[in-house]
């Protein structure tokens, strides 16, 4: 009796352990050849979600080529505000890589009215990853075929127009449809794209500015149809796709991801840092795992990258002027 | 659409039959007997404990090993109700009655066979029922836009009221409370912040780890310690056969069957479950019986129905989260945060795009059924004897095990002060006798309530018409109020007082 009573006491206690060493964060060791000590990657979405797969992904690759164990670090939350500060306050030393949107980093600087960090100065890019659009969708039994017919349906429409968002660059690039067409459509967001599937398909909303990855699931089950994507130029991986600019609504929207690190960490570990996910993104697998996410695998310099974020960080606060986003407190 | 049904669920048994997901069925079983078995530890506590731990497992893994243990504690709990006259669960009170009295009469062994023979025919049933009316009404829910899915969701929160045990008032009450949690963090729509008393930790709101484990796994054992320590001992019971007798089988697969009907609808009623369907089954059993009177002197009906009924409606309680998106318990809330947290938003769109994943879980209900008629009734003499264990020596280890697992989803210090408090405040409401699980349906229900409701009034531009205006909508808000009625009606309100005293 005594012993069953024990070892229930030990399974629990195992069991803590196996909790405790879940929780339990590397410890700090001097550098003195990086990488010697296990890495972080910090991902500014929740395990499980899309963007957290494609974190967990670019982790899952790293740890062969930098021969040290990666540890995924959700900081999940505030539009990925807590994300970018977390990474900008963390010891530039090259074993903090925050993996996310570059474009919406630079976004937040206009979308808040305190933003946490002067991204540009507090953050390097070391890598980008990829470019991918947003895109405008359609129910694929609408009898819209191009952007052209949208805006015409819907100017007829007027203020009773509506249309679905789900993410800060959907309202983005609704806003500047709106702005460039006048149509007076309303937006109705949604927490995630999936949600708004319903209400598209009952014709409640009339049209949708969603993420790249949802409309091409729901294209190829041919519940919606793609009429553009928000990008300057066509996608690689779906190039029968036109962009808004053919479509005659003038807009560059390319969301890219990066990975990014604090500034102020030495340059030979941005270069090693760069090394690596260049090695990473130039597969061929990498590239059918970005193009399933609607994207296109994306490689420049470090120094290229940090114009890029310069220039976007410029850009976007220009578009986000333009459909009159109110930054948020 | 029969075809599809036998594909469907060759799906499922084809992800649920791997190595590593019968394996987690088992622990789930093992864990769902064990905790049945000893008083004190339900299945809410547990469900919420190890949610933590699914984090690292695939999705379906930890909803198998998660439901598991939801309907291994249906057969355990009933093995103490009988040997020991104690209910280790609260869905096996009624068996006590009339299962303890035939374990006096040395009859233990028949009531034991025929709980656990009931369950299992029930548990088989109900993976059938769950295969066959998954589908339709997930079909049903893809016709739902944001005014219909609030109608339900109130409907939803309306019924859990009518259904908690105790006082309306409270229950009322609770899911207010809830409802409030749930509105703590930042609005999505105007980034304004609410209720965060400045602290950053709270911009993204409650989360429902603290609040669960605080609320249930850390009140539960505060409520043990405080009990006197009952002598829990299986005096006297003998195992005379455990086969049961013709006899007995002609007596109880009546019993079985009506059990199983009432308990399948049951389950799938929002705020029912469980508990709901063993009461309502002895209710039964005991009005079509020829001689009522026999029950609550070892009436085998009095055991074969409500055991069956439990244990239908844990599994079909899964229907309405799997298609609608809607926890119809505390349990199933849990289950949807476990979701949740894997990154899958319950609802009618899992089916579609993860059919692996509703179809592996039923499969493995009916996998884990006939593991536990293995782990049930050749082995109890071993559960029996569990009941022997110092408490001294779990209950610190369970409290040390909540901290953990709230600290290693979200190594932040605010995460287990909060639990702290809602531990303290758990107790409170327990004093006071207020029910934890109509609030965790109101903070789970909360922010999609919301956010259907601001969605559907921006869609109507502002006019509330639009939820009589959508027939769907109009007849969940028709029986809404019907309910509603019903408990302001005095005389029904006086029943139903009635029918929970019993």
């Amino acid at each position: 009796m005594k012993l069953r009573s024990k070892w229930l006491f030990y399974s629990f206690s195992l069991a803590m352990f196996l909790a405790a060493l879940v929780g339990s964060l590397p410890g700090t060791a001097c550098a003195q050849q990086y990488p010697s000590q296990d890495i972080r990657l910090i991902c500014a979405f929740p395990p499980g979600s899309g963007a957290d797969v494609l974190v967990r992904y670019f982790g899952e690759k790293l740890r062969p080529i930098a021969n040290r164990t990666i540890i995924v670090e959700n900081k999940a939350g505030a539009q990925s505000n807590i994300a970018t500060e977390y990474t900008a306050r963390a010891k530039p030393d090259g074993y903090t890589i925050y993996v996310h949107a570059a474009s919406t980093v630079a976004a937040s600087m206009h979308l808040f009215k305190k933003p946490p960090v002067d991204v540009t100065k507090a953050l390097q890019i070391a890598a980008t990853i990829n470019q991918q659009p947003f895109m405008m969708v359609v129910d694929a039994k609408s009898p819209y075929k191009t952007v052209a017919d949208v805006t015409a349906a819907m100017k007829q429409k007027g203020p009773k127009a509506s249309y679905a968002t789900s993410a800060p660059n959907g309202t983005l690039m609704g806003e500047v449809y709106k702005a460039r067409t006048g149509v007076q459509a309303l937006e109705i967001n949604y927490k995630t794209a999936a949600d708004s599937l319903n209400e598209m398909l009952s014709g409640r909303t009339d049209y949708g500015m969603m993420d790249p990855q949802y409309s091409m699931a729901q294209a190829r089950e041919g519940r919606l149809r793609v009429l553009a994507v928000s990008s300057g130029r066509r996608l690689q991986a779906s190039p029968d796709i036109p962009t808004m600019n053919e479509s005659g609504v003038r807009m560059d929207l390319t969301g890219w991801w990066a990975a990014m690190v604090p500034a102020g960490t030495p340059k030979p570990i941005v270069a090693k840092i760069n090394e690596w996910f260049v090695q990473i993104v130039k597969t061929d697998e990498t590239k059918k795992f970005l193009n399933s996410y609607g994207g296109d695998p994306f490689i420049i310099s470090p120094d290229e990258a940090q114009a890029l974020f310069e220039k976007t960080e410029k850009e976007w606060g220009e578009y986000i002027k333009l459909a009159k986003i109110e930054p948020k407190g | 659409m029969e075809i599809n049904l036998f594909h469907n669920l060759a799906i499922g048994f084809g992800a649920a039959a791997s190595f590593s997901n019968i394996g987690f069925a088992l622990i789930g079983c093992l864990v769902g007997t064990l905790i049945g078995v000893l008083p004190g530890i339900g299945p809410v506590a547990t469900i919420a404990m190890l949610l933590p731990i699914t984090f690292g497992l695939g999705p379906l893994a930890s909803l198998i090993m998660l439901a598991g243990i939801f309907y291994g504690a249906q057969y355990g709990g009933s093995t103490t109700s009988i040997l020991v006259n104690m209910p280790g669960e609260v869905s096996s009170i009624v068996t006590c009655i009339d299962g303890h009295q035939m374990a006096r009469q040395g009859r233990a062994g028949a009531a034991l066979a025929i709980a656990a023979l009931g369950s299992f025919f029930a548990g088989c049933f109900a993976t059938v029922f769950v295969a066959a009316f998954g589908p339709p009404l997930a079909a049903v829910a893809q016709q739902f836009n944001s005014p219909d899915y609030f109608s339900l969701m109130v409907l939803g929160l309306v019924t859990a009221v009518v259904l908690a045990h105790g006082s309306v008032i409270k229950a009322v009450g609770m899911v207010l409370v809830g409802l409030l949690f749930g509105l703590v963090g930042t609005d999505v729509n105007s980034g304004t912040t609410r209720y965060t008393l400045g602290i950053s930790d709270l911009w993204d709101g409650i989360d429902f780890l603290p609040l669960v484990i605080g609320m249930f796994g850390i009140v539960e054992i505060i409520n043990n310690l405080e009990q006197p320590t009952l002598p829990r001992s299986a005096a006297s019971t003998r195992f005379r056969e455990l086969w049961p007798s013709k006899n007995d089988f002609k007596e109880s697969w009546r019993a079985v069957l009506r059990g199983t009907g009432l308990g399948s609808i049951l389950g799938i009623l929002p705020g029912g479950g469980a508990v709901l369907a063993s009461f309502a089954s002895y209710t039964l059993e005991k009005k079509v019986a020829k001689d009522p009177s026999r029950f609550g002197k070892g009436a085998i009906e009095g055991v074969a129905g409500p055991e069956a009924a439990n244990n239908a409606a844990a599994q079909t309680s899964f229907i309405p989260l799997l298609t609608l998106g809607l926890p119809s318990n505390a349990v199933m809330a849990l289950m949807m945060g476990a979701m949740i947290i894997q990154g899958i938003q319950p609802g009618a769109a899992v089916m579609n795009t993860r059919p692996d994943l509703f179809w592996g879980l039923v499969a493995s209900m009916w996998i884990g059924n006939g593991m536990l008629l293995v782990i049930n009734l050749p082995l109890i003499g071993i559960w029996v004897r569990l009941l022997a264990l110092p408490y001294r020596l779990l209950y610190p280890a369970i409290l040390l095990f909540c901290v953990i697992g709230v600290y290693a989803t979200n190594p932040n210090v605010t995460q287990l002060m909060l639990t702290a408090l809602f531990a303290v405040f758990g107790y409170i409401l327990m004093k006071f006798g207020c029910e934890p699980a109509p609030l965790i349906l109101g903070f789970i229900l909360g922010p999609l309530m919301e956010e259907n409701l601001r969605r559907a009034l921006i869609l109507s531009r502002g006019d509330p018409m639009v939820f009589i205006q959508r027939p769907i909508s109009a007849i969940l808000l028709a029986i809404t109020a019907v309910i509603i009625a019903l408990i302001v009606l005095p005389q029904i309100r006086r029943t139903r007082e009635k029918a929970f005293q019993e």
